[in-house]
């Protein structure tokens, strides 16, 4: 069987198993939830436009209307006009709570406590202005006119240190963000780990591999766990924006698509690290009770990188921390996509730490397969990591030799395929318009040429 | 006749040889018995061949040919530690092993379920692993052996814990692969069903071969036996015999192994002056006797 068609087949079997599985099934509805209820949440409970209902009684009052709505404009507020049949029925909304404040025949103010509401403030300087604007009338300006006396046209700013966007809303947007991108990553990378280490245990292994290659296993089971994972992320990414954007309310902050894709690329290249380490562990130990203490230097390098990641939200993004740390291939999937939506890195900046990332996802991938292929059907006391990397090949050779570089070139080749699909969808989600998402499409097309061109490389000779 | 030879394989870990110089074939059709001690290096040979462990020296090939992935890819396989997923079905299991082994879903399907329902564990497809018997798991690890149709058959103690009714299946089912032109290597320690099942045995020990060929041969080959009956024996009668040496004692039986220079003629006038002789014959060693003659204590 082609290597291929070996990743392909191991890789359908955890899709299949694993969907079956109650454990998954929680996660992803219980993931699906949290999104969509903290983004409803967030559209919703900030506050937009703070608006002020004001009651109007009698024909003068209700002549005040477009006054009113022009000054709450003015003053950044928004003005929902309610016409009342009398008095007692506007003293009567007032004490409901219905009404912030109500205008008497256009001369008297009706309010229930206080005097000095922003609402109060509004109609009062609505009448003052609606009788400036009579006044000027009154001398021969038109409407026109007379308005733009009152309304002159605002200064232009300067900002010496632009930040168009939105901090404090997209500091909850990128916390939730990258929360989801780690526990992603280390739910699926656990049950990375406990897959390898349950089919070592069983010894199911040993049948496995008469058929398939240690390295298609891998590449198989990696392949699948994280097809699931992704799946995951992107469901509750796209959930969570279309209910944002339903929910009304002040929607969700406008960085919001972008971080997702981001969060989703970075979950790609973050699992693409992380999840062959969390197999080489799982392939380490022959039993599942060893498996958390095996695995703990691995989440605890993930969790370092959440909490950084936490700490650059919400101190400076810019620091210099900051930015040597988005470029730590370890933790840079939890930290990048918080420098991009809060701070100043751009996408040069981005490109460099992707190619890193990659260069170290190269490396780990190198080493977790050695590590993999020689531990998996070692059983017994666990097995010292140093020993294994430095083992000479011919006391524990499982492939010929030119197999091994065939499943190698497979498993790049995949890697390469996945990463460059992820980039061009992130680009496409981020929107033409912004830099990022050209880079990103840039960089997406330009491993899927080089991919290209690889097949077309003469193969190295097998000895 | 394809046969599955090994030619002087050999393999250490550290500074135990495990298998030492290992050649014999087994020929198409023919049940192969492999025995040998604990830790003889049964399953390292096993392993070997199956390609789950290099050699350090030596090859196997198949019809004439170093084995490689896609031969590799036509032996069925049951290792000694049994191998399942405990917590899959049954059914997709054993379709999962054989798409594995280069068989489409369907050929896959269709395999199990006739494999399910030879081995009487049709009803059972929609089943957990870790939901059945040990003994139906064995049946279920037979049939993962067999579901893509194997080419070559090695089977890593598949007796071990068997009731008599499944050894007898699985005895029935082992013959069938090899009339249908399956070489079939398989180890035990049930010497007597091993005599009663192969055609051919080999005897490792130390990781070296002590003994092969054909059952029937290596019997006659082994050491001269004679059973004496002998009743209201007087004790001591049969020390100072010339060359012989007893291999068994029990009240009124005594199994002598000949040496080349003795002769029955002098035993059994010592028996008849010694008692009433009621049993007088010459013994071809069973397997068990054989094993015990050419391995180490």
């Amino acid at each position: 069987m082609s290597a291929r068609r070996a990743v392909w087949e191991v890789a359908r079997r955890e899709l299949v198993e694993r969907s079956r599985s109650r454990v998954m099934r929680i996660s992803v509805v219980l993931l699906l939830l949290l999104s969509v209820g903290g983004a409803i949440a967030s559209a919703r409970l900030t506050s937009g436009t703070p608006s002020d209902d004001v009651g109007l009684v009698g024909a003068r009052s209700a002549a005040m209307g477009p006054a009113i709505q022009l000054q709450a404009r003015a003053a950044g507020r928004r003005a929902r006009l309610h016409d009342l049949a009398s008095t007692t029925a506007a003293s009567q909304a007032l004490r409901g709570g219905n009404l912030d404040v109500v205008l008497l025949d256009g001369a008297r103010l009706l309010v229930k406590s206080s005097r000095s509401t922003a609402a109060v403030r509004v109609v009062q300087d609505a009448v003052a202005a609606q009788s400036v604007l009579d006044r000027l009338r009154g001398s021969g300006l038109t409407e026109s006119q007379a308005l733009e006396m009152l309304t002159p046209r605002p200064l232009p700013i300067d900002v010496l240190e632009p930040n168009t966007r939105n901090i404090d809303r997209n500091r909850g947007l990128i916390v939730v963000g990258v929360l989801a991108l780690f526990m992603v990553l280390i739910f699926y990378g656990q049950a990375l780990a406990q897959g390898v280490t349950e089919e070592k245990s069983s010894r199911v292994v040993e049948l496995l591999l008469t058929s398939v290659t240690p390295r298609s296993l891998l590449a198989g089971k990696v392949l699948g766990i994280g097809v699931l994972g992704l799946a995951q992320l992107v469901l509750a990414g796209g959930a969570a924006l279309l209910a944002g954007a339903l929910a009304g309310g002040a929607g969700l902050p406008s960085a919001a698509p972008g971080a997702v894709a981001l969060v989703v690329m970075w979950f790609v290249l973050g699992y693409a690290f992380y999840s062959v380490a969390f197999a080489a562990v799982g392939a380490l130990v022959s039993r599942q009770e060893d498996l958390q203490t095996a695995i703990m230097p691995i989440t605890l390098l993930m969790t370092g990188g959440f909490y950084v990641a936490l700490i650059v939200v919400n101190t400076d993004p810019n620091g210099t921390a900051a930015q040597i740390v988005a470029f730590v291939p370890p933790l840079s999937p939890m930290v990048v996509p918080a420098r991009m939506v809060l701070g100043n890195m751009n996408t040069i900046e981005l490109a460099l730490a992707v190619a890193l990332d990659l260069l170290a996802t190269a490396g780990m991938i190198a080493l977790a397969a050695r590590v993999y292929e020689r531990a998996i059907l070692r059983t017994g006391a666990p097995i010292k990591l140093r020993r294994l990397v430095t083992l000479r090949a011919r006391h524990s050779e499982l492939t010929a030799p030119g197999e091994t570089h065939r499943g190698h070139a497979a498993f790049v080749d995949l890697v390469v395929q996945w990463s460059a699909v992820a980039l061009v969808i992130a680009g496409v989600l981020i929107g033409l318009s912004d830099p990022v998402a050209i880079a990103l499409l840039a960089l997406g097309l330009a491993l899927i040429g080089l991919r290209q061109s690889r097949k077309h490389w003469p193969r190295r000779p097998a000895h | 006749m394809r046969a599955l030879e090994l030619q002087a394989v050999r393999r250490s870990f550290g500074e135990l040889v495990a298998v030492d110089d290992l050649s014999f074939s087994v020929l198409a059709g023919r049940l192969f018995g492999f025995v040998g001690r604990n830790g003889a290096g049964k399953t390292t040979t096993m392993r070997i061949i199956c390609g789950l462990l290099a050699a350090d020296s030596g090859s196997v090939l198949w019809g004439g040919a170093p084995i490689d992935a896609r031969v590799r890819e036509r032996i069925g396989y049951m290792p000694e530690e049994r191998g399942l997923y405990p917590k899959m079905r049954v059914g997709d299991q054993l379709e999962y092993f054989a798409v594995l082994h280069g068989a489409s879903h369907e050929e896959g399907r269709e395999a199990t379920r006739s494999w399910l329902d030879r081995l009487g564990l049709g009803d059972r497809s929609g089943a957990r692993v870790e939901a059945l018997s040990h003994g139906n798991q064995q049946r279920v690890q037979l049939a993962a052996a067999l579901v893509h149709d194997p080419d070559v058959l090695i089977l890593d103690e598949p007796f071990a814990g068997l009731d008599p009714i499944a050894t007898d299946v699985m005895s029935d089912v082992l013959r069938e692969q090899a009339a249908r032109g399956v070489p079939v290597l398989f180890s035990s320690h049930q010497l007597e069903l091993v005599e009663h099942l192969c055609e051919s045995v080999a005897i490792i020990d130390h990781g070296r071969l002590v003994a092969c060929g054909p059952v029937d041969e290596l019997r006659r080959g082994g050491p001269r036996l004679l059973r004496v009956d002998l009743r209201d024996a007087r004790p001591g009668w049969a020390d100072e015999l010339l060359d012989v040496e007893v291999a068994e004692r029990t009240n009124g039986r005594t199994v002598f192994k000949l040496g080349p220079k003795a002769d029955s003629q002098q035993i059994l006038d010592r028996a008849r002056r010694a008692g009433s002789v009621t049993h007088f014959a010459e013994l071809q060693p069973t397997l068990s006797e054989l094993f015990r003659e050419v391995v180490s204590p």
